[in-house]
């Protein structure tokens, strides 16, 4: 086959289309912005329904990149311009420095000696690693990172005499690349909501008040608690949570649209607080639970497993307990006709999801009016880049997105 | 009240009539009930709007008339604010408002020109037929309208019973005190009607329908309170500005009514007869005072609404901006007739002046039934029927 | 493998714990050709230097002794030389410490038990990795790739000509691959064909639009490289993937074609409304399902079937046998859509005309929920969530409806000309075969497989939709699960790549995913075989019929070389070239076992590769501590592990086994399916084995675990070697 296939975006879409168009031949060019691929699933403690840990489908799809010559991947890579047309484009990259290099065995000695520290956007500011670390235990690849701002005095010389095999080079600069393509795959995903902009719900206010990616990495063996779930005010496990549904989605004043797996999300995570007590409660604020097709047995497992009130009517005020640093939750319970105010012990925001590329300009790239971007012939995109979905349904539109590639650069 | 059935035969026209005095967001609601919980005046026991919204979603209009929540909606806009369908629910309550107003009154076309900008004019045009035909009757035919010492200050007097008439005095009396009786006789009936509803709607047992004294002198002094210092309305978040203006607004038009009163007392009975040096006289000042609260709460009023525009926090249709200007009207021209009267130059104009403040007061009288004005009545009863029913929900549980 | 090099890493603590002479005298004595020693095997100089001596030495294969192989991957790989990784960094220096009582790490000089020091374990245990490194390549035969005699079929078949149908064949013409397209109707389109109009497929998502199919029709039928069979259906498969022999019974003749692979496209039914005469459907002729609405409204006559007068009102009652355990569990996922757009249409037809919604949940998924905006906005639709308490017969041929727990806080009685039920999908496959597969293990889809899924043919894993157990054949649309018309279509072109994909490995004579870079396949030396028929009952993937006798038949590109049934095999007749019995045990007849009375106790582990190994690797990068006892050997799956190893470790003086692989049950993570849970049945028959030899079937136990499941693995070791010390030594050491 001709000109390569550029995939944007290393998160399970990505990686789907790009091997899924390798093994039928095509070269494929796969860039992800973070230093690891993996994506938004690899922060993920569980995947609905079948409470299965996504990093088990990422080992395989690692693999089959690692086996397939076809496939180069690039990370802390982004897209700044596309031009050109069908069959024929001009991508320019920019690759920013990484400070270490491919002589990294991930021995860890670095990190050992390094005593500058840096908060984890992976963990969503939930805990710190050291300036120079690794992604998470599942990185790909199974190199080192250097945040050079978060250096202590002396890091530097300490952590370049750690290491044996001269990985670390503090002089890397930003690297300017030019592919040339027959088709891009879009799969940029998506980010969480600022959950700062939903100003009654109290995110970023009170300190128990936290969003749903949050509480997957509290619930994550990785994770900063190893996977015991605890609030952040003092560390206690939260015998009441209240999920707030639609937590910026399907709202004019945010995200107009319903962000698909929120009530999904939250149910897993009623079991996750189940599974950690069985006298755990949780208190589901809707609109309407959707759980489409299948996942309606979903519905019914955590009806069962967890210890679960649903109320329909929207959480639309949250106050906290200063003593305590509990919440209080009001909303009308609409099927009574009454207001309540319940008081629990953790708020998890059930926060939409947003384009990742919501607000970013990138030449040549037609987007609608959230950001979403809008497939044209030789531009296809797929996974949440495209609508918000699921993983299962993501990767549906990531296999279908791979033949189009291979169509167009098929017929040039 | 959810025992019951109700049947559904509803007409689409209902909804469109909510629609068109300003609630034509109404059908977005998807009743997640955002509203409900962030209004800051919606009770835990009966929380509005959001079950509003839907009985007018499905043009339950008799449900709507006989609810009092409608009146107890202040418009803070905070719904409005959050709400994340932008189905403006506080928009929706004032429609209503004007609808109960409608369907509460007779002579509905009366309430057609008040709500609408072509009945403007036609107001105008009533208001001026009942004054030209009083003055004409008062002052024996057609006085000189520019010359301010022919009208109003001129004309005959009269000798009625014990009392000393002059003609403007007289016109005044047999303008604005037939129109009051009006207003009042139809506020009253619509008030009673709505209670009686009231107390239906709510099944409030025989035991505890008291008389009418005893709600009066139990609840409606308590109400009045509240209402003079704006206890409901300062619990506004999102429109938390609007409450100031609007108790100034109050006061000044008690001040007025006030200010009235005397003048009626001391000219039309005891015959101490105006014009009063604005400068000296107490009673003046009274209303000098009065006026300039009016103009004062009317124009923050304005300032304020068009920058609560921006902030899509409420929303202005012409229901409000009629009665918002027309106060201003009445204020302006009000100080107008003095400042005239007492600049030589000028002095020739007052006449017309005062015709139009009289015409603008006019139409704000009739409005006390017709326009968004009533709501004075209106809620006032709603606020003595919620004080009256938290009371005996104690009292029966 | 004849000339077999060691090459041995020095760098990452290897140097600095373990004696690298005494590990390159275990090499040569197990019978490398040459052995070298370097640092920092993995840098460019590293990687020259073993090029070099490969050149030099003449090397065949070559034994990496360094990190684990799932780090490096991409720099340990040498043209037609055979590469073993043995993991001394993960597998032994990163992860084998003697831990003190306070779980302090202690000297690797200080004694493990009276007078032996931990260092001894630990070199023994490295001797041991190096020489199984050496005795596998010793037994590895380098793969030679599958060519099947006959000329492989590219064809692609498409079962349904619905829209996921005609989207499959589309896309796959458009791919540039001949396609046969089989519609049992006798006109192509399926149910979007018999609709008015449906939601928009691409943004804005919020108007409706007439059925896309008329478009795909005529494009799939002026598509020379796409044939197509109406009023057909698939009488017979037989054969495997490139090599599939169809019969279509076309109008009653038969035509047979030459297939590659097979998108299954037949689509659903719409649920069995006459179960749902409590809606009053069947009793009242004025309530409909919304198939028979769409009818209507496509016809343009909104009249009651009672007496022909016009609809002035319609009501829809939603989840109508769905989400209801007596009728279809599940949700439809497009009836909400469905509804609203038909309120539409009346609306359209008449201003004056009211369309009530009664919902449980409105379900307009995603971007959707732009067409539930448009649909609000109507002055005469009225929604609210509720019950449906009552249907009846009402005034002048209206039917009354009854609705409880309404929005309105109250119950509501509606008076309308009809009800419309939003009746739900049946996948066809939930009612037969469809595809009549002439398979050993039956002629349908696997019915353990459809029965989690109430029918459908969905795939068990979230991260791979398109996963069958019948390789070459993908499922797309509503047969796949329950999906809109744009879904559809995205689904149908994801199948048809699957379709293409698998035409690409058996041309490159590989396997599909999730072993896409193996290119051994399982061999069979059928003289020794006794018709047991374990292979053929027990392969996932149904892969093998039986002759007459009784023999396996294989059929290699239905074959996911999972090894299922080589470890199924009493006979040990599987084999692959780069996986056989003899070579699992040889490894382990390289290992050393201490006399009896040594009192150090040796576990094997066999680990499978897939969720456990890498678990292993990540404690390892935790310095976590499992116990040197155990020897490790990686396997595909543990199905792929005969009772010979667990006989062939008893028998070398292990003390007892340790089996460590996916989770099973209804949520299995097990990647070939049963892998996990056949290799649990099969410990039941070697506990009995071991109480003949009267040792505690405890010896052998298998323990499941997740990726992430870091701590349990080393856990569930650390506990095996505990229970372990419990018993004697293995009487059968030194044998």
């Amino acid at each position: 086959m001709k000109k390569p296939i550029l995939v944007v975006g290393g998160g399970i879409s990505g990686i789907t289309a790009a091997v899924e168009a390798a093994e039928v031949g095509a070269e494929v060019i796969l860039i992800e912005k973070e230093p690891s691929l993996g994506g938004r699933v690899a922060q993920l403690r569980y995947y609905f329904p079948k409470l299965c840990p996504p990093n088990c489908g990422l080992e395989i799809n690692y693999r089959r990149i690692k086996t397939n010559p076809r496939i180069k991947v690039y990370t802390m890579t982004e897209i700044t311009e596309i031009s050109g047309e069908k069959g024929n484009y001009k991508v320019k990259a920019v690759i920013k420095p990484r400070y270490v290099n491919d002589n990294c065995t991930a021995c860890g000695d670095c990190e050992k000696v390094c005593e500058g520290e840096r908060v984890s956007e992976f963990d969503f500011g939930l805990r710190k690693t050291k300036a120079i670390y690794l992604p998470h235990p599942m990185a790909f690849p199974m190199k080192y990172i250097l945040d050079k701002e978060a250096l202590a005095p002396g890091d530097l010389e300490r952590i370049m005499s750690a290491c044996k095999y001269n990985a670390i080079d503090p002089d890397m600069k930003e690297e300017t690349l030019e592919f040339e393509v027959g088709a891009i795959i879009w799969a940029t995903g998506w980010k969480p909501y600022d959950a700062t902009k939903l100003d009654n719900l109290g995110y970023g206010k009170y300190v128990n008040v936290i969003t749903n990616m949050q509480m997957e990495r509290l619930a994550s063996p990785w994770g900063p608690t190893g996977g015991k779930i605890l609030r952040p005010s003092d560390q206690s496990f939260p015998k009441k949570v209240a999920f707030v549904q639609c937590a910026g989605s399907r709202d004019e004043n945010h995200l107009p649209y319903c962000s698909y797996i929120c009530c999904l999300a939250s149910l897993k995570q009623s079991l996750y607080l189940a599974e950690q007590d069985p006298e755990a409660e949780a208190l589901i604020f809707y609109i309407d639970i959707r759980t489409p097709g299948r996942y309606e047995k979903f519905l019914r497992r955590a009806q069962n497993e967890a210890r679960i009130t649903f109320i329909k009517g929207k959480v639309a005020k949250i106050e906290e307990d200063p003593e305590t640093k509990d919440l209080i939750v009001t909303a009308e319970d609409i099927l009574s006709g009454k207001k309540i105010h319940e008081r629990v012990n953790l708020v998890v925001l059930a926060l939409g999801m947003q384009p990742s590329i919501a607000g970013i300009n990138i030449k040549g790239l037609e987007v609608d009016e959230n950001g979403f971007v809008i497939s044209e012939n030789g531009i296809i995109a797929c996974g949440c880049a495209k609508i918000p979905l699921d993983v299962m349904t993501s990767n549906e539109t990531a296999t279908g997105a791979a033949l189009k590639a291979i169509q167009t650069i098929l017929r040039g | 009240m959810a025992n019951e059935t109700i049947k559904v035969d509803l007409d689409l026209s209902a909804i469109k009539e909510i629609q068109s005095l300003g609630g034509d967001t109404l059908k977005k609601c998807y009743q997640c009930a955002t509203c409900s919980t962030v209004c800051p005046l919606s009770p835990d026991e009966a929380p509005f709007p959001r079950k509003q919204m839907i009985l007018a979603q499905w043009g339950f209009k008799d449900r709507l008339l006989n609810d009092p929540a409608i009146w107890l909606c202040h418009q803070c806009g905070d719904c409005s604010k959050y709400c994340p369908r932008e189905a403006n629910p506080g928009e929706v309550m004032a429609a209503l408002r004007l609808s109960v107003i409608k369907e509460s009154t007779p002579f509905k076309f009366l309430h057609t020109f008040y709500n609408n900008a072509w009945g403007f004019p036609i107001l105008i045009l009533i208001a001026l037929f009942f004054i030209l035909i009083a003055t004409i009757a008062t002052f024996g035919g057609v006085p000189n309208f520019f010359d301010a010492d022919s009208f109003p200050y001129g004309g005959p007097s009269y000798e009625i019973w014990f009392l000393h008439l002059p003609a403007r005095v007289l016109m005044i009396d047999v303008i604005f005190l037939p129109l009051a009786a009006f207003v009042v006789i139809i506020l009253f009936s619509a008030i009673s009607r709505m209670w009686n509803a009231y107390l239906e709607t709510y099944k409030i047992p025989q035991a505890y329908r008291y008389s009418m004294w005893t709600i009066l002198k139990t609840y409606l002094i308590s109400a009045i309170g509240e209402i003079l210092n704006h206890a409901r309305f300062e619990k506004c978040e999102a429109n938390k500005w609007r409450a100031l203006p609007h108790k100034v607004l109050l006061w000044a038009f008690i001040l007025l009514a006030l200010t009235t009163a005397i003048v009626f007392i001391m000219a039309d009975i005891l015959g101490f007869h105006t014009p009063w040096n604005p400068l000296l006289h107490p009673v003046k000042w009274l209303g000098n005072i009065g006026g300039l609260m009016l103009l004062y709460g009317v124009i923050s009023i304005i300032l304020g609404r068009s920058q609560a525009e921006r902030e899509k926090s409420v929303r202005t249709g012409y229901p409000d901006s009629f009665l918002v200007y027309l106060i201003l009207l009445v204020g302006l021209t009000g100080f107008g007739i003095e400042i005239f009267r007492n600049i030589p130059a000028i002095r020739s104009l007052t006449s017309l002046i005062y015709i139009a403040h009289l015409v603008f007061v006019f139409i704000l009288f009739l409005g006390v039934a017709y326009s968004k004005f009533a709501h004075l009545a209106f809620r006032t009863t709603a606020v003595v029927f919620d004080l009256y029913f938290k009371d005996i929900n104690q009292k029966m549980s | 493998m004849e000339k077999i090099g060691v090459f041995i890493c020095t760098s990452c603590d290897i140097g600095k714990r373990l004696d690298i002479a005494e590990l390159e005298n275990a090499a040569r004595e197990q019978g490398a050709v040459a052995v070298y020693s370097k640092e920092f095997l993995c840098s460019k100089e590293g990687k020259a230097f073993i090029e070099e001596k490969i050149k030099a030495d003449g090397f065949d294969s070559v034994s990496i002794c360094a990190c684990s192989p799932r780090v490096n991957y991409d720099v340990f790989d040498f043209e037609n030389v055979a590469v073993e990784r043995v993991n001394l960094r993960e597998g032994i220096v990163w992860s084998r410490f003697l831990v003190g009582e306070g779980g302090e790490i202690l000297e690797d000089t200080a004694d493990y038990i009276e007078g032996v020091p931990f260092k001894n374990e630990l070199m023994a245990l490295a001797k041991d990795y190096v020489k199984m490194g050496v005795a596998k390549l010793q037994v590895y035969k380098l793969p030679e790739t599958f060519k099947p005699e006959e000329e492989i079929s590219k064809t692609i078949l498409v079962i349904g000509g619905g829209v996921a149908g005609l989207t499959a064949a589309l896309e796959a013409a458009n791919a540039g691959y001949d396609v046969v397209l089989v519609e049992k109707e006798k006109e192509l389109g399926g149910f979007v064909a018999k609709m008015k109009a449906h939601c928009e497929v691409k943004h804005p998502f919020k108007n409706i639009v007439p059925p896309v199919v008329n478009e795909l029709i005529s494009q799939v039928e002026s598509n020379e490289k796409i044939k197509v069979y109406k009023k057909a259906t698939v009488a017979n498969i037989a054969g495997m993937p490139g090599l599939f022999n169809v019969k279509i019974n076309v109008d009653g003749k038969e035509e047979e074609v030459k297939i590659g692979a097979i998108v299954l496209a037949a689509g659903f039914k719409p649920y069995d409304a006459s179960k749902l005469d409590f809606l009053g459907y069947g009793n009242i002729k004025n309530v409909v399902t919304n198939v028979q609405f769409e009818e209507m409204a496509k016809e343009g006559k909104f009249v009651r079937p009672s007496d022909g007068a016009p609809i002035k009102s319609v009501l829809f009652i939603l989840c109508a046998g769905q989400r209801d355990e007596n009728h279809l569990p599940y949700c439809s996922g497009y009836c909400c859509l469905a509804s609203l757009k038909q309120a539409k249409y009346i609306r359209e037809v008449d201003p004056s005309a009211k369309a009530f919604i009664i919902y449980d949940h409105m379900r307009t998924m995603g971007i959707y929920e732009n067409f539930y905006k448009t649909l609000q906005d109507d002055p005469g639709v009225f929604l609210t969530k509720g019950k449906v308490v009552e249907v009846s017969e009402g005034e002048d041929g209206k039917v009354k409806v009854i609705v409880e727990e309404t929005l309105l806080g109250e119950k509501l009685e509606i008076n309308v000309d009809l009800v419309v039920l939003a009746i739900g999908m049946v996948p066809v496959t939930a009612e037969g075969p469809i595809l009549n597969l002439e398979y050993r293990q039956g002629p349908g889809l696997p019915t353990d497989e459809l029965e989690l899924f109430y029918g459908y043919a969905d795939s068990n894993y979230i991260c791979f939709p398109y996963e069958t157990r019948r390789t070459g054949i993908y499922a797309a649309g509503a047969i796949h699960q329950p999906m809109t018309v744009a879904q559809a279509m995205e689904d149908a072109r994801g199948a048809a790549l699957k379709a293409i994909q698998s035409l690409v490995a058996i041309e490159e004579g590989h396997a599909v995913h999730p072993r896409t870079w193996d290119f051994a396949y399982p061999e069979f030396d059928l003289k020794m075989c006794t018709q047991c028929k374990r292979c053929t009952e027990e392969c996932p993937f149904g892969a093998l019929n039986e002759d007459e006798k009784g023999n396996p038949l294989p059929n290699i590109t239905r074959c996911r070389r999972c090894g299922t049934c080589f470890g199924a095999c009493p006979q040990r007749i599987i084999n692959f070239k780069d996986y056989s019995i003899e070579m699992v045990g040889n490894m382990i007849r390289a290992t050393e076992m201490p006399e009896q009375g040594y009192g150090l106790y040796r576990l094997m582990a066999f680990i499978c590769e897939n969720d456990a190994l890498p678990a292993l690797d990540m404690a390892a990068f935790q310095k976590k501590s499992i116990p040197v006892t155990f020897r490790i050997i990686p396997v595909r799956c543990l199905g792929a592990v005969n009772v010979s190893f667990v006989k062939d470790a008893m028998s070398k003086g292990y003390d007892g086994i340790l089996l460590l692989g996916c989770k099973y049950g209804e949520n299995y993570q097990c990647h070939f399916v049963k892998g996990s849970e056949l290799a649990n049945r099969r410990m039941e028959n070697v506990a009995e084995t071991l109480q003949q030899l009267a040792l505690e079937p405890e010896r052998v136990t298998l323990y499941t675990v997740a990726i992430d499941e870091i701590e349990e693995a080393v856990k569930k070791m650390n506990e095996f070697n505990e229970e372990i010390k419990g018993f004697e030594e293995n009487p059968f050491k030194g044998w």
